[in-house]
């Protein structure tokens, strides 16, 4: 049971490459073996995160660690911290709920089930992989992992337009990956010529005290910890993505397949803003500190951004990608903020996000399967028709524009209490996107499932089946109980996360019973 | 100056006329020898070497190098055969279009 | 008294309205096989049951608080802990909580019980049943919370009710669309009660409204705090449809009538009175705040009224002196009269809710007809309703002895009296009155008096309507007797004649008026009051009887249907937004943004075409530039060691 972490990781990516060998007559039962081996998965990252011990001061749990490459300092690393078990936990469940969420789309023949299954499976391990990777050589090869599935998943399987897509797509995560592979070489070797012996695991990397200079050129940017952090900052803002690293995500949200927007939208981003808040902050605190302004004021800028874009749209899916863009820059916005509360808030907004996301291109598969359009104009009315669709969509919305109660309110107001601590104007342009978000969700909802029922093009559409009702009924789930009782799921985190707020921002206390308050505002 | 000096200079120098061959003359067949002769100007380099230092190395290598010249030979003149039946020259100027 | 004592019974009282919610919402629609096959009698029954003990529960806790203890507190779980981030669900029911529970719970049930006939003839009834518990769960926890964070827990939930009960007819899209502009307007007023939240938080630490009340001193940061005050006034300018944002309760009469008289004139919309009451100890530290209130609420009773007269729709018209009321509630709070705001509200929760469900009662005898012009002498068919309107209607102008004369009349007193009151909205609260009286003598005269017009007869309704009205009724007649002012109740040898400032005295503001300060005696206030309102009925019953806006271009355009306000958001807020969402999209989104990819795989293709050319196949030239190569890193190599 030492390695349970490996088999969480490897479990997909083995399962994928059994697929692949399946003989040509079980090919048609490829989903099935991904469902159950993504369930498997699931079961054991909960078993985990329920035996993950709150109390313990030992930062790594379930720690596997052995050499790979002494020469370059390369190990095998893998551990759960706290910061990672909620996104592990996401990753995990979200997987199976993909899958069994789009399981009745039209027109999948058996050798498309054999590689979505197989390929998505990948993705699974990468995704996995990054988040439990304690090592920054092992982070980057999962990361990249990742790109490979991706790139002939919505090539082969995507929309129209896929050729642009995947170029975009590719283009802009891989020049991302490439900058972060240079940083990690420089960052290594700073490290061995310092101590004499290269390591690259994050934790003493972590310890390394690179100088950063305010004076070096760009606000700082060019001394050593600033270009590093350039570095690794192209690849998580091009992942996550911060405005303005956002231009392939319309496009590839847009003509990917709904199972691979999922995970594009609800893990990959999740893989960027955990690589910040995991790596960039730890390790490049000052340059954080230094940009901190500047980021909020992307991020705050993207929340609106997006979330303008969203408005306008005439397509389902692409309003929903300019959505995400705006959900998440408030994870952003509440990182970059560098307060305990915000990196906790943007924790969980990660989940939240994930889940709603999920939740989002989900309806956006049923509508598509049932109508063959995804043009608002080719909607309207269905409330009547599906009630359970429309119910399920609403909850969905609810959590979106972060209703009080909904998982979606916790991580904004965090975020935004944690923003406001460090500069109010900032905030208070972030906050018009709950707003904004409001305008665009009820677009929605209102143009698919309210007015009256054109019934031009069939007289009935049939409501949700029965798995469609169990992923959905799970997200709701999972949603509610987020935004109820969020103790319950941020607890596990908040060692591993005030103990990194504390590193990077030592002055950080509140007034409280004993001290009356001062002026504490930089507003 | 000495033997192994002079013996330096003349393999330079017959590297240089293989180098030479093999950029001017468009006969393959040519460029094979040239190439021979450059490879034969580097044994000749080795073996000065080796005789200079008193080290073995260097004689072991041409041994080494008499085998894959030999060896290169023999497949490099089994390919001007199959080019010059599809081609029917074995000038380059004529085959300087790799995919038909 | 003893102090604050535990108890369950916030959480009895808050909790059963939401398993009504969930055995409308799921348990029923499960076993009658499909929401549109669900029934009235079984849905309404269950809810109204469910209203019924919390109101139950909720006499009971007003019992305890009125014998022995200050507050009931029931201690919940810690909701959030991280970092410097640490809030508690906690729920606590003092004597402002307790009146307001009442209310909720008491003219909830009576318009759960209403429901039950009304919507008799819907579909899927479980529907808005469902949607009706939740509501008062919504507005329950709004009330019970002991923290800023859970009230606004309770503030966006009634506003989610309100949305999805405005388009509860949603096939018709101006239903949803009004639906979604209440969504949107209370949104952005949710804008300011979240960064309120935050100041507020940042300077304090804390939400809860004991700790805040104590750690605010005489010294702290003034001009955050009133910030914060600020910031959560405008939240209540949206929520209680005050000037500029009461643009979305007209529109919201789009849902059926209950929905009407339950959240956008007897509770949702006095949530914030409610806040100012509950966080007095904030505005007032800033009186000039305070004094934008008060003028703010002097402005929205005004153009309440007026509004109200442009009406055609009965509904409107209600909903528009619901504006205007709000508005007198806002200029008691501005000028710290905060519990007379309260009494007022208290008596507009009864009056306003009998106007509507007996509004309701005409709509569902007229089948659905909504048009005043169109209605005409149904006093003779509609018996019951028409004395019972008639009752509703004396409270809301003001007729002495019914339940709005003393709660109005006491508004006015302090516009007049109160430190911060002057003649300004003094006068502006009389002209309010008069207006109240024409609109609502206008409204009953279109529609009991006069001949029949054609077409519409209408018919009693049944009992199940009838009663609430009937309850209803008695309430807004002599629910006044509460706050009889100290003058009067000296006549009759009576101490503490105003019970509800008695009542509210512990954890409720009120500002107090020396006698002798006053420019006017309290009962000279009323006499002038009276006076003005039977002028408002006269002048309405006679030569004001044909007043019609659509008669004027001007007025015409500024006041009826999509009026000025609308027209102003329309075009100075909408269509802005529209505008620069397509413009960035046109020019920086797929224009810049949308191309760099583009020229990264451009500038490849470029530069591989030109790097091609130099692949030619021929030997000798490979040949060439490797040795010319090769002779250039020798050189340097020789330059490097020769250097």
């Amino acid at each position: 049971m030492s390695q349970i972490l490996s088999w969480i990781v490897l479990l997909p990516a083995l399962t994928g490459f059994l697929i692949l060998l399946l003989p040509k007559s079980w090919e048609t039962k490829s989903r099935q073996i991904a469902v159950f081996a993504s369930l498997i998965v699931a079961v054991l990252a909960i078993w985990v995160s329920q035996e993950f011990d709150i109390k313990s001061l030992e930062p790594y749990q379930f720690h596997v660690k052995f050499d790979w490459v002494p020469m370059l300092g390369i190990h095998y690393d893998l551990a759960l911290d706290g910061m990672n078990l909620p996104l592990v936990v996401m990753t995990s469940l979200l997987t199976p709920l993909a899958f069994i969420g789009t399981w009745n789309q039209t027109g999948v023949t058996g050798t498309m089930q054999r590689r979505i299954a197989a390929l998505v499976l990948i993705m699974e391990t990468g995704a996995l992989g990054t988040f439990l990777a304690q090592d920054l050589f092992l982070f980057y090869i999962f990361w990249e992992t990742i790109l490979l599935p991706c790139y002939l998943l919505i090539g082969i399987y995507g929309g129209a337009e896929r050729g642009k897509a995947t170029l975009q797509f590719f283009l802009y995560t891989f020049a991302g990956s490439i900058m972060m592979l240079v940083g990690i070489a420089w960052l290594v070797h700073s490290q061995a010529q310092i101590t004499g012996h290269p390591d690259a695991s994050i934790q003493t990397l972590m310890n390394l005290k690179l100088p950063f200079d305010a004076t070096a050129g760009l606000g700082g940017l060019l001394s050593t910890q600033g270009l590093l952090f350039a570095a690794f900052g192209a690849a998580f803002f091009i992942k996550a993505p911060l405005f303005p690293f956002h231009a392939w995500l319309a496009t590839t949200y847009r003509q990917a397949p709904t199972l691979v927007s999922i995970y594009l939208a609800a893990i990959l981003s999740k893989m960027g803003a955990y690589g910040i808040l995991k790596i960039l902050i730890p390790l490049f605190p000052e340059a954080t500190h230094a940009f901190g302004p500047v980021l909020m004021s992307l991020a705050a800028f993207g929340i609106v951004y997006g979330a303008l874009l969203a408005i306008v749209q005439s397509d389902f899916k692409t309003a929903v990608a300019y959505s995400s863009l705006s959900h998440v820059s408030y994870i952003l916005l509440g990182l970059f903020s560098m307060k305990a509360e915000g990196m906790g808030g943007s924790l969980l907004q990660m989940v939240n996000h994930g889940i709603s996301i999920t939740g989002l291109f989900l309806v956006a598969g049923f509508l598509d399967k049932r109508r063959g359009s995804l043009a608002l104009k080719d909607f309207g009315g269905w409330a009547i028709q599906t009630p359970v669709l429309a119910t399920a969509f609403m909850v969905i919305v609810l959590s979106t524009v972060a209703l009080p109660g909904s998982g979606g309110f916790v991580g904004e107001f965090a975020i935004l209490i944690a923003a406001f601590r460090v500069n109010g104007y900032i905030t208070a342009v972030a906050a018009t996107g709950m707003v904004l978000g409001a305008v665009y969700m009820l677009n929605l909802y209102q143009k698919t499932m309210f007015g009256p029922f054109a019934d031009d093009y069939v007289d009935k559409v049939n409501d949700l089946d029965f798995r469609e009702i169990a992923t959905m009924v799970v997200l709701g789930l999972f949603i509610v109980g987020i935004g109820m009782a969020p103790q319950t799921f941020m607890a596990p985190s908040r060692a591993a996360v005030e103990e990194s707020a504390k590193r990077v921002s030592p002055e950080d206390a509140l007034p409280t019973r004993q001290s009356l308050p001062g002026q504490v505002s930089n507003f | 100056m000495s033997t192994a000096t002079l013996l330096h200079i003349l393999s330079a120098y017959l590297f240089c006329m293989g180098m030479l061959g093999l950029i001017l003359r468009r006969n393959t067949i040519v460029m094979l020898m040239s190439i021979e002769l450059m490879l034969n100007a580097v044994n000749l380099s080795f073996v000065t070497f080796a005789r200079e230092l008193a080290q073995l190395n260097g004689q072991v290598q041409v041994f080494f190098i008499i085998t894959i010249a030999a060896a290169e030979s023999a497949v490099g003149l089994s390919i001007l055969i199959n080019v010059y039946r599809s081609f029917g020259s074995i000038k380059t100027d004529h085959t300087t279009v790799m995919r038909s | 008294m003893n102090p604050t004592v535990a108890s369950s019974l916030p959480f009895l009282i808050l909790i059963v309205p939401l398993i009504g919610f969930f055995l409308n919402g799921v348990v029923i629609p499960l076993a009658s096989g499909g929401i549109t096959k669900t029934k009235p009698t079984i849905s309404g029954g269950i809810a109204t049951f469910a209203m019924a003990v919390s109101f139950v529960l909720a006499v009971q806790a007003f019992f305890q608080l009125s014998s022995n203890s200050t507050a009931l507190e029931y201690t919940g779980f810690r909701w959030i802990d991280f970092g410097n981030l640490s809030i508690s669900l906690n729920l606590r029911i003092d004597r402002l909580s307790s009146l307001m529970t009442m209310i909720i719970t008491g003219i909830g049930t009576l318009i759960h019980f209403y429901s039950i006939s009304y919507m008799s003839h819907e579909k899927g009834v479980a529907r808005f049943f469902a949607y009706l518990n939740l509501f008062c769960f919504a507005m329950l926890l709004l009330v019970l919370s002991d923290n800023l964070l859970f009230l606004f827990f309770g503030w966006e939930g009634v506003g989610l009710c309100s949305y999805l009960l405005i388009s509860y007819w949603y096939e018709e899209e101006a239903n949803a669309d009004a639906a979604r502009k209440a969504f949107l307007v209370n949104r952005i007023g949710d804008l300011g009660f979240v960064l309120g939240m935050c100041v507020l938080y940042v300077q304090l630490g804390t939400l809860n409204f004991a700790e805040m009340m104590a750690r605010i001193s005489p010294t702290a940061a003034i001009g955050l705090l009133s910030l914060a005050g600020v910031l959560l006034f405008f939240a209540s300018t949206g929520k209680s449809a005050q000037f500029p944002l009461y643009v979305w309760l007209p529109d919201a009469m789009a849902g059926p009538t209950p929905v009407s008289a339950l959240i956008h004139a007897a509770t949702m919309v006095t949530a914030g009175v409610y806040l100012f009451a509950r966080m007095a100890f904030l505005f007032e530290l800033s009186p000039e705040l305070m004094t934008i209130v008060s003028y703010t609420g002097a402005l929205t009773a005004l153009l309440g009224g007026i509004l109200a007269l442009a009406q055609t729709d009965i509904k409107k018209v209600l909903a528009y002196s619901t504006v205007s009321q709000l508005g007198f509630m806002f200029l008691a709070l501005g000028v710290g009269a905060y519990q007379t705001a309260v009494f007022h509200l208290m008596t507009h929760a009864f009056f306003k809710a009998l106007l509507f469900l007996g509004a309701g009662s005409v709509i569902h005898g007229c089948d659905g007809e909504q048009d005043m012009r169109k209605m005409g002498g149904l006093a003779k068919s509609m018996p019951i309703t028409f004395v019972t309107m008639l009752l509703g209607s004396a409270a809301i102008v003001g007729l002495p002895i019914f339940s709005g004369f003393f709660s109005k009349d006491e508004i006015l007193y302090m516009a007049l009296g109160a430190p911060r009151g002057n003649w300004i909205l003094f006068g502006a609260g009389l002209v309010a009155a008069f207006l109240t009286g024409v609109y609502t003598i206008r409204m009953l005269t279109q529609t009991f008096w006069g001949p029949s017009k054609a077409g519409i007869h209408g018919h009693e309704s049944a009992w199940i309507m009838t009663l609430p009205l009937v309850i209803l009724a008695v309430l807004a007649t002599f629910g006044g007797f509460l706050g009889i002012p100290h003058e009067i109740g000296t006549w009759f040898g009576v101490e503490h004649s105003h019970l509800l400032n008695a009542w509210l005295d512990p954890v409720v503001q009120q500002v107090n008026v020396a006698g002798e300060s006053a420019p006017l005696p309290e009962l000279a206030v009323s006499g002038i009051a009276v006076a003005v309102a039977i002028f408002g009925l006269i002048a309405g019953r006679t030569f004001l009887k044909n007043i019609s806006f659509e008669n004027s271009p001007l007025l015409s355009r500024l006041f009826v249907g999509q009026h000025f306000m609308d027209t102003f958001y329309a075009s100075w807020v909408v269509a802005p937004l529209y505008w620069m969402s397509r413009h960035i999209i046109q020019t920086f989104e797929s224009g810049f943004m949308g191309n760099i990819g583009g020229w990264i795989g451009v500038g490849s293709t470029w530069s591989g075409e030109r790097l091609r050319l130099t692949q030619s196949g021929d030997i000798q030239l490979s040949m060439l530039s490797i040795v010319t190569g090769l002779a250039f890193v020798v050189g340097i190599l020789i330059i490097w060691v020769a250097v």
